[in-house]
């Protein structure tokens, strides 16, 4: 009875985490570069169950019954890096990645990834992205000092006739093994394979932004599984409550 | 619960505040020389499911994490050229390309605008529409007959009496990254304490834009994009409101489990 208890109970815990990742998804729905995070739910590894049998008239002897689970889990989280659509803008600081590749910024724990193009000046004149971090081209982060700059198709960053930098795009060999770090950030994890994609393969918009890749629709059917899904786990607690109550009151009640 | 509950409240917050902004750009759209604001959104940290004990499975060296919701993450103004009008008055001047004015606020700041609407004030000088004189010393007499101002900012003015009289050049100040600017209202910029001044110059030369006399710029705010926005915005909000009403519902199911 009580082990009952514990599996639906994981099942209503799993279920509030999904919430969250798809309430997440929505409310970035307006985010540039935002990329969908999906959680997939698989049981607990199965465990054995045994029964205290009686043989030949002895009260000892465990036969295994079979294997039960013990509940629900999160196995895993998939990112979908699939590209948003374009959104124009008109403000020469946005910048739009329309195929493969990253953006690449210096944090002050390293390395770390994006999508999301929205960049400003600092108060130096270097290009940072929303949260002050350098956005690197080859040289390390670019000094322009000026919104009236242009930024080609394959990265090249000009200030009139004037070649400043090329943005630096990584691209990954196993894009599963990025960690999503919140503030738009990826990290790299070991696996991952970054490495600087050929500016022959780029393709960057200046004055445009990437929208975020999520449906709508996609993510309102989940959450309407998720409501009904922890409704019916919570039915599996209450009736799981009356059996236990059934049990401690009324089995060898004296009447 | 909680968290779900937060991470729908960020997202209308968020909305609301781009509301706002898009608001204010519209408000502002037949203001002169006003640059649109826009708004952009950033995602919040997040957090990493197992450290919080979850029910997760090993994933090696790589977390579950789940978000905590988005964030305004910049309010930046844009600086492209509004559109340019005509309105035939003499002293209205539009700069088409680069640059900006520079007027001298009361207590000896410098203040910066794209606001060419000027009036020559009593003691001649150029005065803009809020009553603040251009920095620049020319002296106008008031009873001219006609002004004449060339793309290049040199200012011929016939006088009373008949006379010509070459009153100087209003010069045209560039700032290179118009993004430290901060807006204080009626039109104008400064910047901030500590930063360089910068130098004057000519209309027309090293890339500096050119003067239109009878030439208003307009807003550069786009009705279309603004209202696309405005609509995004809204829908978003409403999604944001249903996730909390979700949550909601999903905490009162959990609240009820015992009777």
């Amino acid at each position: 009875m009580i082990r009952g208890l514990y599996t639906a109970a994981t099942g209503m815990l799993v279920q509030e985490k999904r919430q969250e990742n798809i309430t997440n998804n929505l409310v970035n729905a307006n985010t540039a570069g935002y990329k969908k995070s999906q959680l997939a739910v698989s049981s607990f590894p199965e465990v054995l169950l045994n029964r205290i049998d009686a043989i030949n008239g002895s009260s000892k002897g465990v036969k295994p019954v079979g294997t039960i689970s013990n509940g629900a889990m999160l196995a895993a989280q998939t990112i979908d890096f699939t590209t948003g659509s374009l959104e124009e803008t008109s403000n020469p600081l946005d910048l739009a990645l329309t195929g493969q590749g990253f953006f690449t910024v210096a944090t002050p724990q390293g390395t770390a990834y994006t999508r999301n193009g929205s960049f400003s000046l600092d108060g130096d004149g270097y290009l940072v992205d929303s949260h002050g971090n350098y956005v690197l081209g080859l040289s390390g982060p670019i000094y322009l000092n000026t919104t009236d700059f242009t930024v080609a198709k394959d990265g090249t960053v000009t200030v009139g006739d004037e070649y400043v930098d090329t943005i630096l795009i990584t691209n990954f060999n196993d894009q599963t093994q990025l960690q999503a770090v919140g503030n738009d950030l990826f990290t790299a994890l070991e696996g991952a394979g970054p490495r600087q994609l050929d500016p022959a393969e780029v393709s960057l918009r200046q004055g445009f932004l990437e929208k975020a890749n999520i449906n709508l629709v996609e993510e309102m059917v989940n959450m309407l599984t998720v409501l009904r899904t922890y409704e019916a786990n919570q039915k599996v607690i209450q009736t799981q409550d009356e059996i236990l109550g059934k049990s401690v009151s009324e089995i060898g009640s004296l009447r | 619960m909680l968290k779900s509950l937060w991470i729908g409240a960020s997202g209308m917050t968020a909305q609301q505040e781009k509301i706002d902004v898009i608001a204010n750009n519209l408000a502002n759209i037949q203001t002169t020389g006003y640059k649109r604001q826009q708004a952009s959104f950033s995602e919040t940290l997040t957090q990493a499911l197992s450290t919080i004990n979850q029910p997760v499975m090993p994933q090696g060296n790589k977390q579950i994490t789940v978000g905590t919701g988005v964030k305004v993450g910049a309010m930046n103004k844009v600086f492209t050229q509004g559109s340019i009008v005509s309105t035939g008055r003499d002293l209205d001047l539009a700069i088409e390309g680069q640059g900006f004015f520079e007027v001298m606020l009361p207590d000896g700041r410098y203040a910066y605008t794209r606001d060419g609407v000027w009036r020559v004030g009593q003691d001649g000088s150029l005065v803009n529409s809020s009553g603040y004189p251009m920095s620049a010393a020319i002296y106008i007499p008031p009873d001219y007959q006609s002004i004449t101002i060339s793309p290049q900012g040199d200012i011929s003015v016939v006088q009373a009496d008949g006379t010509l009289l070459e009153a100087g050049n209003i010069p045209l100040y560039r700032i290179d990254n118009p993004t430290k600017l901060n807006a204080i209202g009626e039109n104008l910029y400064i910047l901030p304490e500590g930063e360089d001044l910068p130098e004057s110059g000519v209309a027309g030369v090293d890339g500096m834009g050119y003067l239109k006399q009878g030439f208003l710029e307009n807003s550069n705010v786009d009705l279309l994009t603004e209202m696309t926005q405005l609509i995004n915005a809204q829908r978003v909000f409403q999604f944001s409101s249903r996730t909390i009403q979700t949550s909601d519902e999903m905490w009162s199911m959990a609240n009820n489990l015992r009777r």
